[in-house]
């Protein structure tokens, strides 16, 4: 299928840089954490603080500024129509007027400074997420998340049975993916027509797509069930495992780092101007 | 032996319906007048497991489609909807696995998609009214924020109808589909891909 085509499963690009080698979960807290300082901040010094911080993470991770910009593609169209809204529709002092017809269109200070404000923010929140994702592989995310949700089993929570739900539910989404191009082909060889008609023709034009796609959903389940049975898997207890997650001094270093710009930029924030 | 083969069965059908529903997320249609709604049919899934597999099973699947489909289509716009989606493919998939479970009929499957989306479509008005004006805030700070009456003209011309087709859409083509498959998700179902069809499948018209 068409559409399907332009789907890139997990952009992790394998390397063995600093960035690559820090700990997932350590990773993920930061980003969390600089993601909300993020919003909060209303200053522009905060905002450049925070790109030279991710500048010096792009340049230590050896990933090229190619991938970054790749990922930034789907949200220029967003990025867009938040500067059109922000210019044209915010109320304040006008610094551009234009009468048409009967309608006065203006452009205001704050509507500048606000739109342009949030685009950064938007492009900023892009850019960290994508480097954790470019630097991170799935399988580590999920380790992390499952290592974070731990705490959470006093509460009820499978930490483990969620975890592993997610990633086997990513690696089948690749196959998945194949096997749908091949029944679309198959049944178009059988003289199947799809996307013509009205609403409803196009939405019976897919049943015999979607019926053959679960039912190789349910036997891939079933495969997978008697393969994980007969290795013995018995759930998250007492399993052992190849890699272990473990903080390092590299962390630390990351995490001062971070923590610096931070408070550094809480600072000024308050204090303003030096 | 035999219980602990069930459990783990289950786990692994509810990774692959996850799987089918994200994939089934990316392929978006938008809702021509409103950009940030966008139909898709990744609830085919999340409801057919629910029905077979119970109302939590439905709820985790909505649960790691959301999540995946975060990780997948990093764009922040789409990640506020998020919750959004949560909340009204959260109670679509409870209410209608919760009333079919009771009497597994095809009248009662029929009834409890219908009240599934009715409650789901309810549910999503009161949740439009008081995350817009947020959501507004949020991206545009010095923008005006549209009085009420303004906002439930948008709520009655936009998004319900926009709900209601979505659902409809969804559950129409689950109730064929699900018809077709449901054989295949139990537990003791044996499935040969070569001769298409499973066997006590067929027996069953």
């Amino acid at each position: 299928m068409n559409l399907l085509k332009d789907i890139t499963i997990g952009q992790y690009v394998p390397g063995n840089s600093i960035i690559h080698r820090m700990d997932p979960r350590v990773k993920i807290a930061l980003v969390f954490i600089l993601m909300i300082q993020l919003f909060i901040t209303e200053s522009w010094v905060s905002l450049g603080s925070y790109f030279a911080l991710l500048l010096l993470v792009t340049l230590l991770s050896g990933i090229s500024p190619g991938y970054i910009l790749k990922g930034l593609r789907p949200i220029i169209f967003l990025v867009l129509i938040t500067l059109i809204f922000n210019f044209f529709f915010s109320k304040g002092d006008a610094i551009w007027q234009q009468r048409i017809f009967s309608i006065t269109i203006s452009i205001t200070q704050q509507g500048v400074q606000s739109g342009l404000r949030m685009a950064a923010r938007l492009i900023l929140l892009v850019y960290s997420t994508s480097l954790l994702t470019l630097t991170t592989s799935p399988i580590q995310l999920t380790d992390a998340i499952e290592n974070i949700l731990t705490p959470f089993k006093v509460i009820g929570i499978p930490a483990h049975e969620l975890a592993m739900m997610m990633s086997i539910a990513l690696r089948f989404i690749p196959v998945l993916i194949e096997e749908t191009d091949k029944i679309f082909k198959a049944q178009k060889s059988r003289g199947a027509r799809f996307g013509r008609g009205n609403i409803i023709q196009k939405a019976k034009s897919l049943l015999p797509i979607l019926v053959p796609l679960f039912v190789h959903a349910f036997k891939h389940a079933e495969d997978l069930a008697v393969a994980m049975e007969s290795r013995c898997y018995r759930g998250g207890e007492r399993r052992t495992r190849l890699k272990q997650l473990r903080v390092t001094g590299l962390d630390c270093w990351a995490t001062l780092l971070c923590g610096l710009v931070l408070v550094g930029a809480a600072w000024w924030d308050f204090y303003g101007k030096l | 032996m035999k219980r602990s083969n069930n459990g783990l069965k289950r786990i692994i059908q509810i990774s692959l319906l996850a799987s089918v529903a994200t994939l089934l997320m990316l392929i978006q249609i938008p809702y021509p007048g409103a950009g940030w709604l966008k139909f898709d049919i990744s609830n085919i899934p999340v409801l057919i497991g629910g029905c077979a597999l119970g109302p939590i099973a439905g709820l985790l699947i909505v649960i790691i489609k959301l999540f995946l489909f975060g990780i997948i289509r990093s764009s922040p716009g789409e990640l506020m909807g998020l919750p959004m989606n949560l909340i009204a493919n959260g109670t679509l998939v409870l209410v209608t696995s919760y009333i079919y479970r009771r009497v597994k009929t095809q009248e009662n499957a029929l009834f409890s998609l219908f009240v599934g989306v009715i409650v789901s479509t309810l549910i999503m008005i009161p949740a439009n009214y008081f995350v817009l004006p947020l959501y507004l805030k949020f991206f545009a700070p010095n923008i005006p924020i549209p009085p009420p009456s303004q906002m439930l003209t948008m709520l009655f011309t936009v998004v319900i109808p926009f709900n209601l087709i979505a659902g409809f859409l969804n559950i129409s083509l689950t109730f064929i589909v699900y018809k077709r498959v449901s054989a295949f998700i139990r537990p003791d179902a044996q499935i040969n891909l070569q001769s298409g069809k499973d066997v006590r499948a067929r027996s069953r018209g």
